[in-house]
């Protein structure tokens, strides 16, 4: 069978991160990360899974070596080169980061209108995706009235309205309960089949054992990558 | 079905801070509306003050014993200033109503003792002409030496200086109220950034550009400076009916010129609308300068 070309999106050579002058969250990562695969991203509560991801959307700069984005180096994106970065990317956060003011439709149909997509279309395509996540009934309501999972799945349909290359979850269901947990997989899973990079940060290690996909694991500042096979051994020497 | 405004993803019209605003501008353009409109009026009779001037001499012939020779010399002048092709017409003013003049001035008990007041002689002379007045001084001097030529120029001159103190004052008073309100705007978009800065990261993790960031908030500026705006014009225009009104009324129109003609309606419309205009302006540029700086 003729293997697909993979197309690389991430890629860390020799990347460090020190917020303070004595304290380094990563030591000299190297991994590269390829469009239509899932990651898990877990470790330790602290260790630094989120600053991992907010390298990759270019929250915060590496203090050494280069992270490529989509063949970029993101050193060199400009403040005004951020939005149209960031627009192919889908992010998830654990909060969900909902506007409170706006409608679950209208946060979502938001995905669309900040890449200038109209109001109309916007909000068409937005209720076909809230129908996806199983929240048809629910897209006039605002986000304090919604349920923590239906917030996060609110949340995701968001993210991923622009069809986006890549999908950076952090903890998307660090607030929502095993079964939702559960219930929002199959929508990152896909995406993932559809040619989306999904990277999903958790510290769920059953939701782990349940899905079968590669761990992007740290611990010490490293990061260590491990299919499922290799996982189970890893876990026996973790305890 | 609740529906959002278009355009607004950030609440930034139901706030405190945008009434506030509102109310803040609504004062500055209530009060930019009445100093434009003294403006006007001052300016106003100011010219008709001038315009009532300009064409007007007043010869005075000085004070004689003899009343008959006074009266003379007086229709003399008059009679010479009546052919002259520029004067429209010529008056004899009363002893009476000189009398009246100088009675401030002298007292009522000086006044009705006295025989040898001055004569005077107002001469209006036709529209766009004029006169050398040292010429028609100096034949005058051939009737009665003494006798003198008043164009008023001095009451004009100070007039003219007044009109030039009055315009520099009011551009001062509508710049520095001006300056408060775009200072006002300023201080609500920034502050607007500082409450919903968790919004407006959201939308720039999500892809937002600084423009569609910066559109929501020249939006609510420009209606919040409208809205203050129209509100303090809509204040300030019964409070100059009222002013007409109370000089009709007291018939003061030969001291004062206030006539809400269109040049005054039109700068108080003017007003909210290029307000509202210039705060969009800085509150775009505020933002673009604050999101930059969040980088």
């Amino acid at each position: 069978m003729a293997q697909r070309k993979k197309i690389n999106l991430v890629r860390f050579d020799q990347v460090g991160l020190c917020y303070d002058q004595n304290r380094w969250i990563f030591h000299n990562l190297n991994f590269s990360l390829n469009a239509g695969e899932f990651y898990f991203l877990t470790g330790a509560s602290g260790v630094g899974k989120s600053s991992l991801l907010r390298l990759i959307y270019r929250d915060v700069k590496p203090t050494q070596g280069i992270v490529r984005v989509f063949g970029r180096n993101v050193d060199t994106i400009r403040t005004k080169e951020l939005p149209p970065f960031r627009q192919r990317m889908g992010l998830v956060f654990q909060n969900g980061r909902l506007l409170d003011n706006l409608s679950a439709i209208d946060n979502v149909a938001l995905g669309l209108r900040v890449i200038g997509e109209n109001w109309k279309a916007a909000r068409k395509r937005a209720a076909e995706l809230l129908d996806w996540v199983g929240l048809g009934d629910h897209m006039n309501n605002l986000p304090p009235t919604l349920s923590d999972g239906q917030r996060q799945r609110t949340a995701i349909a968001r993210a991923v309205i622009a069809r986006p290359l890549m999908l950076l979850a952090d903890e998307p269901c660090g607030n929502v309960d095993e079964d939702t947990a559960y219930k929002i997989m199959p929508l990152f899973e896909e995406l993932s089949r559809k040619g989306t990079l999904v990277i999903y940060a958790t510290h769920n290690r059953r939701l782990l054992s349940h899905f079968n996909y590669p761990e992007l694991y740290i611990e010490g500042g490293q990061l260590i990558i491990s299919d499922s096979y290799e996982r189970e051994s890893l876990n026996t020497k973790r305890g | 079905m609740k529906t959002i405004k278009l355009g607004y993803d950030i609440p930034l019209m139901h706030g405190r801070n945008s009434r506030s605003a509102s109310l803040i501008i609504g004062l500055m353009v209530f009060l930019l509306c009445l100093f434009c409109a003294a403006a006007f009026f001052i300016n106003d009779s100011l010219n008709k003050w001038n315009n009532g001037f300009n064409h007007k001499l007043t010869i005075e012939i000085p004070a004689m014993e003899n009343i008959t020779e006074r009266n003379q010399v007086i229709s003399q002048v008059a009679s010479v200033m009546s052919s002259m092709q520029q004067v429209d017409r010529v008056e004899v003013i009363s002893d009476q109503d000189i009398a009246r003049l100088l009675e401030p001035w002298l007292g009522q008990e000086i006044i009705s003792n006295t025989n040898d007041l001055p004569g005077l002689v107002d001469v209006v002379l036709k529209p766009n002409t004029d006169v050398e007045i040292t010429a028609i001084n100096d034949f005058l001097q051939q009737i009665r030496p003494g006798i003198q030529v008043e164009k008023h120029s001095q009451w004009q001159q100070v007039s003219a200086r007044l009109v030039e103190i009055f315009r520099s004052v009011a551009i001062g008073i509508m710049l520095v109220v001006g300056f408060a309100v775009l200072l006002t705007v300023a201080m609500m978009t920034r502050s607007g950034l500082v409450v919903n800065r968790d919004y407006i990261d959201t939308l720039r993790l999500i892809g937002a550009k600084s423009n569609y960031i910066a559109k929501q908030f020249q939006n609510q500026a420009f209606w919040v400076s409208l809205r203050g705006g129209l509100t303090g014009m809509a204040l300030a225009l019964p409070i100059i009916y009222s002013l007409q009104w109370g000089i009709d009324y007291f018939n003061l129109n030969n001291f004062v010129q206030v006539n809400l003609h269109h040049n005054i309606v039109i700068c108080m419309i003017f007003v909210p609308t290029l307000l509202a205009l210039v705060s969009m302006l800085i509150a775009r540029l505020s933002v673009f300068r604050t999101l930059h700086k969040m980088g």
